[in-house]
């Protein structure tokens, strides 16, 4: 270094005094009196404090989005519940394990005495013919996504399939056409009062929107189509509707968004539709299509950066 | 600041040597997600202290939420990868709640679990820019003239002229070590003794990393300023 240590230590005495954080006053007056005495001293004092300000005024404080507040809270929510459902799991295992024999025992006993008759043996057939009637309900196609098979209405999920289904349907028509992204962005702020995610999807063009309501929460539901008629439906609701719990995701669907950035399933209906979903901004995105999810994909890759 | 009314200036600034200071490469916060998920402590919680916990962290941890999310956004410089610091760390704090001592420094404990996050998780697959040496901006300012009048109204007038990207990019350039303290004194406005508590680190330290990470902003300003095609000469 080319200063000695010691002038070395008095620029950051000096570093100390533009900050305003030396309280001894007899070292503030030494520092004075060298400043008054020491114009290149001087000249360095006020360069950094220059440089402070400048950062202080130029570079100010952010606002913590909301998005980012919700999540945190989301993911705490989520942890208690995981932590709250393997704490019982834990402890129903426990009293099974007094109160039931062991497995093999069960197995033996059930299929040497009464099957029918246990009780717990006849849940599991219950469901066995519960799921194999759904199975061959469904024309026996391609299993259901688990979430959306056991999903409440309260579910975004749920929320979007309907209204996907609606849409493709026509019996819900656009209440704005238009191909316009800030007028989509416009009558949802008026509309739904947030502001929505209207992204360009290449290929695509906006066909139109609506605004409902859920249980009093605002949704937006923004169409897409492409010249072959194809469609991609974007669900959006703010974040906070989660916190509300006006409506929710499940928690290993949360999860995945949180991990991967986005969660995409396919088969969510007869149809074999795909729906991906995100977070963007402030707002929960679940977008429907009938695109095979690879072609989903890179269509979402391309659209969402 | 130590307390010594007898002693001269320079003697106080012998005595305050820097102590070099190695961040811990391990610790309780900085355990991988897979022991987390093999041996999460909130597993161990019934219903009801899972609750109280809850209750107790959205009390004491959750207010200092936006202090946090503008250290992390100052630190990646990415609005995305800010948003994920800040959950990892509040992730990660509630789940080590239990080991936050009640009646100490709340924020000082969240933002060393912030920090730990960041080195392990971000800083090393983040793209550096290159980082300006000290070295370097320490000869520049050796080269300081004394017959200088006043460089300050000139250098005032050339950097209220650099793009708010300028800015970004020089504080970027700087050292982790120095960014950190640099954030958190000019744009949190959190004092020595905070920073020193909350990086575990003497007043010292915090004082030298401030100074030497200012002057090498300094140094990139004035570097910006010349490429746009400022005369900075007769600051220096």
């Amino acid at each position: 270094m080319g200063l000695n240590t010691t002038t070395f230590n008095i620029d950051e005495l000096i570093t100390s005094y533009a900050d305003n954080q030396i309280t001894d006053p007899e070292t503030k007056k030494q520092i004075e009196d060298l400043l008054e005495k020491d114009q290149k001293l001087y000249a360095k004092y006020r360069s950094e404090v220059l440089t402070r300000d400048l950062l202080r005024n130029r570079l100010p404080e952010a606002e913590l989005p909301a998005a980012t507040y919700s999540k945190v809270i989301l993911s705490i929510d989520n942890l208690v519940a995981e932590s709250k459902k393997k704490y019982s799991a834990a402890g129903n295992l426990q009293t099974a394990a007094a109160e039931y024999p062991s497995f093999w025992q069960s197995i033996k006993q059930a299929f040497t005495e009464k099957f029918i008759g246990v009780p717990r043996y006849a849940f599991a057939v219950l469901a066995f013919v519960i799921i194999g009637g759904l199975v061959v309900f469904s024309g026996g196609k391609k299993t259901r996504n688990p979430y959306i098979l056991t999903g409440k209405e309260s579910s975004i999920m749920i929320q979007a399939l309907n209204s996907f289904h609606k849409v493709v349907k026509g019996e819900v028509k656009p209440q704005l056409t238009s191909s316009n992204a800030a007028e989509i962005e416009k009558f949802v702020m008026e509309k739904a009062h947030f502001d929505p995610y209207v992204p360009e999807i290449e290929n695509y063009k906006l066909a139109g929107v609506v605004c409902n309501e859920y249980h009093g929460q605002e949704l937006a539901h923004i169409i897409y189509q492409d010249n072959d008629g194809q469609m991609i439906y974007i669900f959006q609701v703010p974040i906070t509707a989660m916190i509300k719990k006006n409506l929710d995701l499940p928690e290993d669907v949360h999860n995945e968004i949180t991990k991967a950035k986005y969660y995409m399933c396919d088969e969510v209906d007869e149809n074999d539709c795909t729906m991906t979903l995100w977070y963007k901004d402030n707002n929960v995105c679940a977008s429907m299509t009938t695109m095979p999810k690879q072609e989903m994909y890179t269509t979402f890759t391309r659209f969402n950066k | 600041m130590k307390k010594n009314n007898s002693k001269n200036i320079k003697d106080i600034a012998k005595e305050e040597v820097l102590s070099p200071e190695i961040l811990p490469e391990n610790d309780e916060f900085s355990e991988s997600d897979e022991n987390l998920a093999e041996d999460n402590p909130l597993d161990k919680l019934n219903q009801a202290e899972l609750d109280a916990r809850k209750r107790d962290f959205e009390a004491e941890a959750i207010p200092h939420m936006k202090l946090l999310y503008n250290y992390a956004l100052r630190m990646t410089g990415d609005q995305l990868e800010a948003d994920d610091l800040v959950q990892d760390t509040f992730m990660r704090a509630f789940r080590f709640f239990h080991k936050f001592e009640r009646g100490t420094n709340c924020k000082a404990w969240l933002f060393r679990i912030m920090k730990n996050c960041y080195i392990n998780k971000y800083r090393k697959t983040k793209k550096e820019p290159s980082k300006v040496d000290y070295e370097d901006v320490q000869n520049f300012y050796d080269s300081i003239r004394d017959d200088v009048v006043d460089p300050n109204d000139l250098e005032h007038k050339v950097f209220s002229n650099l793009l708010d990207d300028e800015l970004m990019s020089a504080l970027n350039s700087l050292q982790d070590d120095y960014k950190t303290v640099v954030i958190l004194c000019d744009l949190e406005g959190l004092s020595y003794e905070e920073i020193a508590e909350f990086l575990d680190v003497p007043i010292g330290t915090v004082r030298s990393r401030l100074h030497r990470g200012r002057k090498i902003l300094q140094k990139k300003l004035q570097d910006y300023a010349k490429a746009r095609g400022y005369s900075v000469e007769s600051m220096a």
